[in-house]
């Protein structure tokens, strides 16, 4: 089943850029690489699938469901997006990595255990009660991944992961990608094709917001899952 | 000089004396700005959050409406409110001409474009990130907004104390819309302008005293938390 299915996309930003898609489809368990430089429409995309941000025009269905204007909120939270560098919130870490499930009102006993487990599935959890804003880049990466995935989404949408990657934040990242393939669809874009083959089961290039000719090819067989850590 | 200095130790021991039409109008300068201040911050804020956040058409004008609305002179708004709840006008039968009602109703209308415009430009200043992973993890309308107040707690506090000040230390709503009745709707601004014009500076200084101290407190506490 098709998680994704995208035909005549177009999104313009500002008077010098469109990216222009005229087919994407992802299947659910994808490991999908969006590779291309700077400015190739990477975050863009990401964002159009994320739900964040409208099309300008053509159509596109996410999870099964034709997305409109305003997409429902049952619909976003079935997926997460991860930014490029990653946003967190004042406060402490656990409370950050809970921030989603107190969106859909969960008990404070419930949310304080599930994201505590999720830390420790990352090798985290020695950041639990550290404040927000004192992390590294890498260790803020590692929150924000705890942050999407304790939401268990269908559908997680990495921009740039490995733009930060520091000790800490190759381990969660990597911890993270393993648990995602065994029950998601993951799309990350990036501009290291090293990662991209590593870690995906397909890679689409992107080129001054098109997809690039002959680049959207299988890659090598993905590196197999890491091994999580356990609590 | 000598006079200016003699006039302003007679109104600092007429402060320290508790002189009762002070107190009365320091009471109700108080009661009514903060009133107001509140109110106006519980309708101005998610206003402000509003256009700050919403993607929306017509986001920019309202936003050039509430910037504009800052530099309202407070005697139009009472003027316009006298024209509201004076006993021929559509409020009339409400009998709220010449109370602190009418003051603090005049005062809200001062308060919010405070509130709304600060709140909405550092709504719009705020990294957009803050919105978006709001949005990206699930949050519906009232959480969304809810997150990004969180985020603009200086701003806000900022926004309330401006408030605060401009509804404390105007004048043509408390005029206008309260009549400067003694003991009932006058108020420390409406106190120095009659005191003054009477030829006795001693309470208008006392009072202005007082204003004067207000504000440099507001400045004070909302530079800190810029910090």
């Amino acid at each position: 089943m098709s998680v994704v299915r995208a035909s005549a996309l177009v999104e313009r930003r500002g008077p010098s850029f469109t990216l222009e898609l005229d087919e994407l489809t992802i299947e659910r368990g994808e490991s999908l690489a969006v590779l291309g430089p700077n400015g190739a429409g990477k975050t863009t995309l990401l964002k159009l699938l994320g739900l964040l941000e409208p099309r300008d025009s053509g159509s596109l269905t996410v999870l099964g469901v034709e997305v409109q204007d305003d997409p429902p909120l049952a619909l976003r939270r079935r997926l997460s997006y991860v930014a490029q560098p990653p946003y967190l919130y004042r406060g402490r870490v656990v409370d950050e990595v809970a921030r989603g499930l107190s969106y859909r009102g969960m008990t404070r006993a419930v949310r304080m255990r599930r994201a505590g487990e999720m830390l420790a599935q990352l090798g985290l959890t020695r950041l639990a009660t550290r404040e927000t804003r004192s992390l590294s880049g890498g260790e803020t990466l590692g929150v924000a991944l705890a942050r999407a995935l304790v939401l268990a989404p269908e559908l997680l949408l990495l921009d740039e992961p490995t733009a930060y990657l520091d000790v800490a934040a190759t381990a969660a990242l990597e911890a993270a990608l393993g648990l995602v393939r065994a029950s998601s669809t993951v799309v990350f874009a990036t501009h290291d094709r090293d990662f991209a083959e590593r870690y995906a089961t397909r890679v689409v290039t992107l080129a001054a917001g098109r997809r690039s000719g002959n680049d959207d090819r299988p890659a090598r067989p993905a590196a197999s899952a890491p091994k999580c850590p356990r609590p | 000089m000598t006079g200016l200095v003699a006039s302003l130790a007679r109104a600092a021991a007429l402060l320290l004396s508790r002189d009762p039409d002070a107190l009365a109008a320091i009471g109700l300068s108080f009661r009514a700005a903060l009133t107001s201040t509140a109110l106006g911050t519980l309708v101005g804020a998610p206003l402000g959050l509003a256009v700050g956040v919403g993607r929306f058409r017509g986001r920019d004008a309202v936003q050039t409406v509430l910037q504009s609305l800052l530099a309202l002179p407070t005697v139009v708004v009472g003027l316009a409110i006298y024209l509201l709840i004076s006993r021929r006008g559509p409020l009339g039968s409400l009998g709220l001409l010449f109370t602190p009602a009418a003051i603090i109703l005049g005062q809200i209308v001062l308060a919010v474009p405070v509130v709304a415009a600060h709140t909405a430009a550092a709504a719009r200043a705020l990294d957009p990130r803050a919105r978006e992973t709001a949005l990206a993890l699930g949050a519906g309308p009232f959480r969304l907004l809810a997150t990004v107040a969180g985020e603009l707690r200086v701003p806000l506090c900022t926004a309330v104390a401006a408030a605060f000040g401009r509804v404390i230390s105007e004048i043509g709503v408390a005029m206008i819309l309260g009549g400067n009745i003694r003991g009932e709707t006058r108020t420390m601004t409406t106190t120095i302008a009659l005191e003054t014009a009477k030829g006795d500076f001693e309470l208008a200084l006392a009072l202005g005293l007082v204003l004067v101290s207000v504000v440099l407190v507001l400045n004070t506490i909302a530079l800190r938390l810029q910090k």
